[in-house]
C-alpha cells in the first residue's frame, strides 16, 4: 500500500481495499449463503470505510454506507437472510461507494440518483435499521420483563469480547485501521427494563467493536425501602479500544438515547507519534467523568495523603468510582506500553515506489559486485578475490530480501476476477464456477500488476467464447454449469498461472483456415496442431464470428502474449474439441534481477536464464548425429540447436562448442553456443525498438565491465529449436 | 416463580432465595427482603445458592440489600454456594463487584 501525503488519499486507497475485501465476501456469500465470516467481513468492511469516512466529511458516502452497513447487521443478527437480490445488491452498493470514494461529495447529479434508487432498494432489505436495536430486540423481545439474562449464559457468549479483564492484546477485527480508546459512559434511565432493554446486551454489542474494560457502578442502587425493583439503577464506563469510530459506538445505543445518557470521550488517540506511555492522573480522570467537581479535587488536593482515599474519606466519591478511575489508567498505560512494542517491532508500511528503488539499487549494486569479481579474477588479485567471494554471501541476502519484500500473494490479482466472471456469465446467460487455486502464490508486485489485463483478456475469452450455453452443454451432456480454473503453482524460478475451462475447445483446422483467410499464413501451409493453435496469438486475430460487448474490444490474443513476454513470460495454448481449453502462462517471479550462465556466440555475450538449464556439455566428448542434429543425452535422444546459425553467424567446428542442455518443463534441448563462461546476477533492462522484434531475445543486460549482452528467450528457442529439427 | 424462606433459628438468621432473582420476582423478592431485615438483629444473610435463573435486576436487589444493611448497621452476608461461578461470571461480564465477596474470582 502506498503511503501518501494527503490523508484523504491515504483513506481512499485503504478504502479501495476494503471495498475488495467486500466484493470477496459478497462473492463467497453468493457460493455459500451460510458463511458467518462472509457476512462479519462485509459488516466490518463497509464499518469502517462509514467510520473513517466521517473523519474526513464524506457525508454522502457515510450515509449511504451505514445503510449498507445496517443491511449486513441484520444479515449478520440473523434477521435478513442472505439472498441472491442480497449480493446483487451488495454488489452494486460496493461499486457506488467506489464511485462516491472518487468523486467525493462533488458526486454528479446521475451518481447520487443511482445512489436515492440503490438506497430505496436497500431500506426495502432493512438498510437504515441499526445493528445494535436489532441485537436487543430480538434479545427482549420477550416483553417488559425483559433485561433477564441468565447467569450462566450472557458471559458465556460475551467473555471472550467484552470482560472486565480483557486487555488491549485481543486484536480487533478491523487492525488495519488505526484503534483508538474510547471512554463510553452509560448511565440508563430507570425505565429501561421496562421497555424491554437489556443493557448487558448493548454492552455485549460495544464489546464486539474492540477490546473493552467494562466497569459498572451501584452508586445509584438505592436502599430496599426506596428502591422501585423494577427500575435501573447501575451505571457503566466502558474503556473502548476499537478502530470502528464514534459513529459506530453511538450506533450501539441508538434505540436507549431518549431515555439513557450515553456520552463518548475519545481518551487515546492511538497515534503512531504518541510515544508518551503516561495517563491522565487519577483526579484528572475523575474530574473529566464528572465524578466529582474540580473546586473538591483542589481542596483534597492539599492534604498530601493518598488522593483516592482522600476524596472517599470526605464522601466526595465512592470507592468504586476511585477503583475504576485507576482501572482505567492501568488500562491506557497498558495500550499506550504495547502500542509501543508493536510500533517498534512489527511492521510499517513502504510505499511500492521506494520499494522499487530498492530493488532497483539492489540490482545496481548485485553487477556492480560482480563487476568487481570479474576485474578482481582478471587481474589475478587475491586480495580482492577474497573479498569478492565475502561479498558475494551478502549480495545474495540483500538481493533475496528485497526481492521477498517485493512479493505479494497473486490472491489480490485472482480475488478481482470473481466478480469479473460472475458479470459476464450474467450478461451471456451462461453458467460459470470459478475455481481458484494456488492463490497464495506470491509474485512481484509489479508482475501482478502487469498480469492483470493479460489474465482479465483471456478470462473474458473463456467465458465468452470457450464455454458454451446452459443449453449447448446439456445437449452435449455436460453440465450446464461450465467451469473456469484459475490456478498458480510455482515451477523452479517461475510461476505457472493455468486459465482453463471446460468450454467446447479451439478448433485448430479453424483456426488455421481463418489465419489463412486473414493472409498470416499461406493458404496450403503445413502446420502442427501446436502451430494452428499458435496462431491465436498473431496480430489481428479472431476466431469470433462476430465481436461481443464482451470480449470483442479490439484487444487481441497478441496483445496478450506481447504483454506477458515483456515481463520475461511466456504463453501457450492447449485446447481438446469439446473438452476445454488451458492457457498456460509462465511468469518469473520477479522481474529485477536474473540469474543466469553468460556464454559466447559469435564474439558476443549472451546470459541463459539459469531457471532454464539442465546442464552443460563438451561437445567433444558426445556422441551425435550432425544430419540429424541429435545426440545421445545419457541414452536420452537428445536435439541441438546451434544459436550461430539461428543467428546467421557463420558456422562454427561443432566440437569445439559447448552445449547447454535447456528446458522449458515441456520440452528438452541442446543450444549450442561456442563457450560458456560464470554464473552471472543482473539486472535486466527493456531491449531497444531495435532488438524488440528479433526472435529468441528476451532483454538486455549490462555485464560487470561495461559490455553489453543480450538475455536469451529460452522458452521461444526450444519451441523453434524443437520445431527445427522435426523438418 | 418468586421463593423465598426466612429462617430466623439459624446464625445468622438466613433468608434463602430459590428458583428465580429475576425481573419477574423482583418486587416480590423486595418484599422479602425487607421483611427479614426487619427481623434480623445485628446479622442476616441471605442464601442464593439455589437460584435457578438470575438477573440484572436481581444483582440490584442484592445491592439494594447491601445498602440497606449499612443504613441498618447490619452485619450482611451472601451465600452463593453451588452457585459461586455462575454469579461470579455475571459480575465479571457486567463489570461489577461481587457483593458478599463470596462469589468466585
Amino acid at each position: 500500500m502506498k503511503v501518501h501525503d494527503d490523508p484523504l488519499e491515504t483513506f481512499r486507497e485503504e478504502a479501495r481495499e476494503l471495498l475488495t475485501e467486500l466484493e470477496r465476501a459478497l462473492m463467497q456469500l453468493e457460493e455459500d449463503p451460510a458463511d458467518a465470516d462472509s457476512v462479519d467481513s462485509a459488516f466490518r468492511s463497509l464499518h469502517t470505510i462509514k467510520g473513517s469516512g466521517n473523519m474526513f466529511d464524506l457525508d454522502q458516502l457515510v450515509s449511504f454506507a451505514h445503510i449498507v452497513e445496517s443491511v449486513f447487521a441484520r444479515v449478520r443478527d440473523g434477521n435478513t437472510p442472505v439472498s441472491a437480490e442480497l449480493v446483487e445488491l451488495g454488489l452494486q452498493a460496493r461499486d457506488h461507494i467506489g464511485a462516491l470514494l472518487a468523486t467525493g461529495d462533488a458526486a454528479a447529479e446521475g451518481l447520487l440518483e443511482e445512489g436515492a434508487e440503490l438506497e430505496k432498494r436497500l431500506l426495502a432489505l432493512g438498510g437504515g435499521e441499526d445493528a445494535a436495536g436489532a441485537d436487543a430486540g430480538a434479545a427482549t423481545g420477550g416483553g417488559p420483563a425483559a433485561g433477564a439474562t441468565e447467569p450462566a449464559e450472557a458471559p458465556a457468549t460475551t467473555a471472550a469480547t467484552a470482560t472486565p479483564d480483557a486487555t488491549p492484546d485481543d486484536p480487533d477485527a478491523d487492525a488495519e485501521a488505526e484503534e483508538r480508546t474510547y471512554r463510553v459512559t452509560f448511565v440508563p434511565g430507570e425505565d429501561l427494563f421496562r421497555t424491554g432493554t437489556n443493557p448487558l446486551l448493548l454492552i455485549k454489542e460495544l464489546g464486539e467493536l474492540g477490546s473493552a474494560l467494562v466497569m459498572g457502578f451501584t452508586d445509584r442502587v438505592p436502599s430496599l425501602d426506596s428502591m422501585d425493583p423494577e427500575a435501573c439503577y447501575i451505571s457503566w464506563d466502558i474503556v473502548l479500544t476499537s478502530s470502528a469510530g464514534e459513529n459506530a459506538i453511538r450506533d450501539v445505543f441508538i434505540f436507549v438515547e431518549g431515555n439513557s445518557e450515553v456520552s463518548v470521550q475519545l481518551i487515546d488517540e492511538g497515534s503512531v507519534l504518541d510515544t508518551d506511555i503516561s495517563y491522565k492522573r487519577l483526579g484528572e480522570i475523575l474530574v473529566e467523568r464528572g465524578d466529582i467537581a474540580a473546586g473538591d479535587l483542589e481542596q483534597a488536593m492539599g492534604s498530601r495523603d493518598y488522593l483516592g482515599e482522600t476524596l472517599v474519606e470526605r464522601g466526595y466519591i465512592t470507592p468504586e468510582r476511585v477503583e475504576s478511575a485507576l482501572q482505567e489508567q492501568q488500562y491506557v498505560r497498558r495500550i499506550r506500553e504495547q502500542r509501543q512494542v508493536t510500533e517498534t517491532t512489527s511492521s510499517i508500511k513502504v510505499s511500492t515506489e521506494k520499494l522499487d528503488s530498492l530493488v532497483n539499487l539492489v540490482g545496481e549494486f548485485v553487477s556492480m559486485h560482480a563487476n568487481l569479481t570479474h576485474r578482481a579474477e582478471t587481474r589475478e588479485d587475491r586480495e580482492f578475490i577474497a573479498m569478492g567471494e565475502q561479498m558475494e554471501a551478502l549480495v545474495r541476502d540483500l538481493r533475496d530480501l528485497s526481492i521477498d519484500m517485493h512479493m505479494v500473494p497473486v490472491d489480490i490479482l485472482f480475488s478481482g476476477f470473481r466478480r469479473l466472471v460472475r458479470d459476464l456469465a450474467q450478461d451471456l446467460g451462461k453458467e460459470v464456477a470459478l475455481q481458484i487455486e494456488g492463490s497464495e502464490t506470491e509474485l512481484d508486485k509489479n508482475v501482478i500488476d502487469s498480469l492483470k489485463d493479460p489474465l482479465l483478456h483471456i478470462i473474458r475469452n473463456s467465458v465468452d467464447h470457450g464455454l458454451e450455453t446452459p443449453e449447448d452443454r446439456r445437449a452435449a451432456g455436460k453440465d450446464p454449469q461450465g467451469t473456469v480454473r484459475l490456478a498458480a503453482y510455482y515451477a523452479g524460478t517461475n510461476v505457472i498461472i493455468e486459465v482453463a475451462d471446460d468450454g467446447k475447445g479451439i478448433d485448430a483446422e479453424k483456426v488455421k483456415a481463418k489465419a489463412a483467410e486473414r493472409g498470416i499464413i499461406a493458404a496450403d501451409a503445413e502446420l502442427s496442431e501446436e502451430q494452428m493453435l499458435d496462431l491465436i496469438f498473431s496480430p489481428g486475430f479472431s476466431t469470433a464470428a462476430a465481436a461481443t460487448n464482451v470480449s470483442g474490444r479490439g484487444v487481441g490474443m497478441d496483445v496478450v502474449k506481447q504483454n506477458i513476454e515483456k515481463l520475461g513470460g511466456t504463453v501457450r495454448v492447449e485446447s481438446r474439441p469439446a473438452k476445454g481449453t488451458r492457457m498456460s502462462l509462465r511468469i518469473p517471479l520477479t522481474l529485477a534481477i536474473v540469474e543466469g550462465l553468460l556464454a559466447r556466440i559469435a564474439g558476443g555475450y549472451y546470459l541463459i536464464n539459469l531457471a532454464y538449464i539442465v546442464e552443460c556439455i563438451d561437445m567433444q566428448a558426445m556422441e551425435r548425429n550432425a544430419d540429424q542434429r541429435i545426440i545421445d543425452f545419457r541414452g536420452e535422444v537428445l536435439p541441438y540447436f546451434d544459436l550461430r546459425r539461428f543467428f546467421g553467424f557463420p558456422p562454427a567446428s561443432v566440437e569445439q562448442s559447448q552445449l547447454v542442455v535447456v528446458s522449458n518443463d515441456e520440452r528438452k534441448i541442446g543450444l549450442l553456443v561456442d563457450s560458456i563462461h560464470d554464473n552471472y546476477q543482473t539486472v535486466i533492462k527493456s531491449l531497444s525498438k531495435v532488438f524488440e522484434r528479433v526472435e529468441g531475445i528476451s532483454g538486455a543486460v549490462t555485464l560487470g565491465d561495461g559490455t553489453p549482452a543480450l538475455m536469451l528467450d529460452v522458452d521461444r528457442l526450444v519451441r523453434v529449436g524443437a520445431e527445427e529439427v522435426k523438418e | 416463580m418468586a421463593s423465598s424462606r426466612f429462617d430466623a433459628g439459624v446464625a445468622p438468621p438466613t433468608l434463602s432465595i430459590e428458583d428465580e432473582l429475576s425481573f419477574q420476582t423482583a418486587a416480590d423478592i423486595r418484599v422479602s427482603l425487607m421483611d427479614a431485615f426487619d427481623r434480623a438483629s445485628g446479622e442476616l444473610r441471605i442464601d442464593v445458592s439455589a437460584v435457578g435463573s438470575f438477573d440484572l435486576t436481581g444483582a440490584q436487589l442484592l445491592y439494594a440489600a447491601g445498602r440497606t444493611a449499612e443504613e441498618r448497621g447490619i452485619e450482611l452476608t451472601v451465600e452463593y454456594g453451588g452457585n459461586a461461578e455462575r454469579f461470579a461470571k455475571f459480575y465479571r461480564f457486567a463489570g461489577l463487584k461481587p457483593l458478599g465477596g463470596e462469589a468466585a474470582d
